[in-house]
């Protein structure tokens, strides 16, 4: 081949190479899948479920797992399933204007090897996810742990540290296997906006590592309609929801509806489940929603079916949510304290704002216990018994303040920001262009003589102020967890590489198309908010922060919108774990006698 | 708008105590809900308003302390403060109860609780010798309670299920399956739906003396099915019952004016 026809062909293949790389990156939306999430239902043993999004519908799904970790070398991965159910989520009127369409996918993995850590990678029209891994369940009677908390359907900052929290467990703790979630994720079940939201910070939950804690899902008064079973591939059968995840040899875990008849179909598989779970199992536990012994609101109306069953096959321990407290009740049976009853914990404190429980209720005086922080139930099973150890981040004010941390973009660093008109729809995207933009020094705003860019002209004029700031990539290696830092007034929407990963006071759409914005006081101290999975776009060689600040209203007497990057935050040291944590109980079940 | 102030009977006076006693114990049971647990108004205030716990619960204080004197105030006479502020609370409820959510069919609160808020300024029109309105205002209410539960009976409300299931086995002793309860529902639903628009078509009194029937059933069904320690719920619902016997009561006190005349 002479070398003007050599230069014609690689014109060619460039040209066809542009085409499909551009086709793929065009139908995909943004590339690559995300809001990875691992699903346990009956035999996590053995099956588990690997769920994701997408941004477009996409052709090609598919997960390749193996037992060793391959650093997304596809070729490495030795095990290939293709996703059985593919479809966009649903989005009810008033989701259509404020959000983007989006697609769930689940692969079924059967035939898994109990104990084994399993590595994979998604790939979705052969855009690859990083490598996550999960362990799956055991068959046999050794020790494990698994996580239960609930209620994360408000106090998305609370939400979001709670996630962090969870991570940490994960990555200090290998014997935790699994969070079961009692249920209420978000506030309106038929929004797909709020589901989205929480699929963001359930990627919080993911540790550093890498490790993904499956989820036993339960349905919430709060998840109503068809998202639920999107978001979870119809854990239990769509529209029944309850189901028995056998943990191990000796650990069953009854998952029921709360939301649905609890007396009819419902009570009656309840009971044959009971009747065949007892006399296998040295643990039996139910989780549900709504509380039968609360702290602080009504019993369910499950409570005179659901009750007397437990009792009479001698339930363990029940995980209940839904009242936003800590709770442990003394052993109940027949309605009164009894050492051979059945103990009851929840109820809920993944980011909603905790409620004073009422210590007066019989069923929760010494030695039952009652008390209001955010929480996790973490389980342990053993021969032993049962540790119940009742644990929260620690918070000042019930919120994470960093006190060791690396200045990745120090306070009162200039950002390129915009005022008095609203960017082009894409102004949050790596490839967008705003050196024309005016520099200026956080924090941003006026009326509260507590900013260093003074916006004097703000008041009356406009609402929305607009901030970007890029971080060359090679200054992120080797950190594991960034966190935007933020003191803000009244509300802002924050985006890494043009992905959204956070949303505080604007209740819907953004920029000009922003929606019921709150009020919202700056506090003197800045809020502590992870970023989830910025390593996904750092391809193009830098990381773009980009914060749209907005006030409630143009006439607001001030405006804030102050903020700084750090990595790698710690609150106790890294010698007490990567977190810390606060006990709020400590309790043990002994074995039941035969 | 045509008053009746010649219509005098004992008829018409059990009509006005049979909306006074449903406005009283209405106030009373929504005060003992609102000094012992969190309503709605709180959930709205506090989860989705952000307000502080304390607040939240301050506002219920306030209000039970405003219910129980506005029914005291009723025993004696009709007012029209006491009125309108029971009237505003239980609107507040069903108002926070569509804004919040979280419950099957809570965007139907604001209809299914029409009977609830809708007694007391009726016994306040009834008070003005507004009667033409007064009953208006009754067969508008009965019609939107009814037709609201008579539409969730038929979208088999779970609650629905629960209530049937445990009551028959308890008391008529009948094992009824999920599937025949859900049959019965479609049963129910088209009754409430049929009374619902019979009520507004015609001044029958078998209508109501049903629609007062069913709704102590239904009322009673919640401690009944679901323990004693539920009797609020029966309570606050005692408007179903006591409206329709309020206008049966008022409309034989104008039968009997009829027959007389």
């Amino acid at each position: 081949m002479n070398p003007k026809n050599t230069r014609l062909v690689a014109l060619l293949a460039s040209c066809c190479l542009f085409l499909i790389t551009g086709s793929t990156i065009a139908s995909s939306g943004q590339p690559g899948p995300s809001h990875c999430r691992v699903v346990w239902g009956e035999d996590p043993a053995h099956v588990a479920k690997i769920s994701w999004s997408t941004q477009a519908a996409g052709s090609k799904h598919e997960v390749l797992l193996a037992t060793s970790p391959q650093a997304g070398d596809l070729s490495g991965y030795s095990m290939r399933v293709t996703s059985h159910r593919d479809g966009e989520f649903t989005r009810d009127s008033r989701d259509k204007d404020s959000t983007s369409p989006a697609w769930y996918h689940h692969a079924e993995v059967r035939d898994l090897a109990p104990s084994t850590t399993y590595w994979f990678v998604i790939v979705s029209d052969q855009v690859p996810s990083r490598e996550f891994h999960f362990m799956t369940g055991p068959v046999d009677n050794r020790p494990f742990k698994i996580i239960y908390g609930g209620d994360s359907r408000s106090g998305h900052p609370a939400r979001q540290e709670m996630n962090r929290f969870m991570a940490s467990i994960a990555l200090e703790d290998p014997d935790v296997l699994a969070f079961a979630h009692g249920g209420d994720y978000i506030m309106s079940g038929a929004l797909w906006s709020h589901w989205k939201a929480w699929l963001d910070h359930h990627e919080l939950s993911v540790a550093a590592s890498g490790r993904v804690l499956p989820i036993i899902p339960v349905r919430g008064n709060h998840d109503t309609g068809p998202l639920y079973d999107e978001v979870f591939d119809r854990p239990g059968e769509a529209g029944k929801n309850y189901y028995t995840t056998q943990l191990g040899s000796q650990v069953a875990l009854i998952t029921l509806n709360s939301e649905i008849s609890t007396t009819g179909d419902q009570a009656l598989w309840l009971e044959e489940q009971l009747a065949e779970l007892r006399p296998a199992n040295r643990w039996l536990l139910a989780q549900y929603h709504r509380p039968l012994f609360p702290a602080v609101k009504s019993p369910g109306a499950a409570k005179s079916t659901w009750v007397p069953l437990f009792e009479h096959f001698d339930v363990d321990l029940v995980l209940e949510s839904d009242g936003h407290v800590i709770k442990r009740t003394v052993p109940i049976r027949d309605g009164k304290h009894d050492p051979s009853g059945v103990t009851y914990i929840g109820e809920g404190g993944l980011g909603v704002p905790q409620r004073t429980p009422d210590t007066k209720r019989w069923y929760l005086k010494e030695p039952g216990m009652a008390a209001s922080a955010h929480h996790v139930s973490i389980l342990e099973f053993s021969d032993e018994g049962l540790q119940i150890l009742t644990v929260g981040p620690p918070t000042s004010e019930g919120r994470f303040e960093p006190k060791e941390f690396t200045e990745v973009i120090a306070p009162q660093a200039d950002w390129s920001y915009l005022v008095g008109e609203d960017p082009s729809p894409q102004w949050s995207a790596r490839s967008f262009d705003s050196s024309a933009w005016p520099k200026g020094s956080a924090g941003f705003g006026y009326g509260d003589d507590d900013d260093s860019t003074l916006l004097d002209d703000m008041r009356g004029e406009y609402s929305r102020v607009y901030l970007r700031k890029s971080i060359d990539a090679d200054s992120l290696e080797g950190i594991e967890e960034l966190a935007l830092m933020i003191r803000y007034d009244d509300a802002f929407i924050a985006y890494a590489n043009g992905k959204e990963f956070s949303r505080v006071g604007v209740k819907s759409g953004a920029g000009a198309l922003a929606k019921d914005i709150q009020s919202h006081e700056a506090r003197d101290r800045f809020d502590y908010i992870p970023i989830p999975d910025w390593r996904a776009g750092l391809e193009g060689g830098e990381l773009v922060l980009a914060i749209e600040g907005h006030n409630a209203s143009a006439s607001s007497s001030d405006f804030t919108l102050d903020l700084f990057l750090i990595a790698d935050p710690s609150n106790t040291g890294k010698s007490e774990g990567a977190a810390g944590r606060i006990v709020h109980d400590d309790h043990r079940l002994e074995p039941r006698t035969p | 708008m045509s008053s009746a102030p010649h219509l005098r009977s004992g008829w018409r006076r059990s009509a006005d105590w049979a909306l006074r006693l449903t406005a009283i114990l209405t106030a009373c049971t929504a005060a003992w809900i609102a000094w012992t647990k969190p309503t709605a108004v709180n959930g709205w205030l506090f989860m989705d308003l952000g307000t502080s716990e304390a607040t939240a619960e301050w506002v219920e204080k306030i209000a039970a302390v405003l219910l129980v004197i506005s029914a005291a105030s009723l025993i004696r006479s009709t007012s029209f403060l006491a009125c309108a502020l029971i009237t505003l609370w239980m609107l507040s409820l069903a108002g926070a109860r569509t804004l919040q959510g979280g419950e099957e069919f809570s965007e139907l609160a604001l209809a299914s609780n029409a009977l609830r808020y809708s007694a007391p300024p009726a016994l306040w029109l009834l008070h003005l010798k507004r009667d033409r309105l007064a009953t208006l205002l009754m067969r508008l209410a009965l019609a939107s309670t009814f037709a609201a539960h008579g539409y969730e009976a038929l979208q088999q409300h779970p609650q629905f299920v629960d209530l049937v299931i445990p009551a028959a086995r308890q008391y008529l002793g009948l094992q009824l399956t999920e599937s025949e309860v859900r049959g019965i529902l479609i049963l129910i639903g088209v009754v409430d739906l049929a009374v619902a628009v019979g009520i507004l078509l015609r001044r029958s009194r078998w209508i109501l003396a049903y629609m007062a029937g069913w709704g102590f059933i239904t009322l009673l069904s919640r401690p009944l099915s679901w323990g004693w320690e539920r009797w609020p719920e029966a309570a606050i619902r005692c408007a179903h019952a006591g409206v329709p016997l309020a206008l049966l009561f008022y409309w034989r006190a104008c039968t009997h004016l009829q027959n007389k005349d």
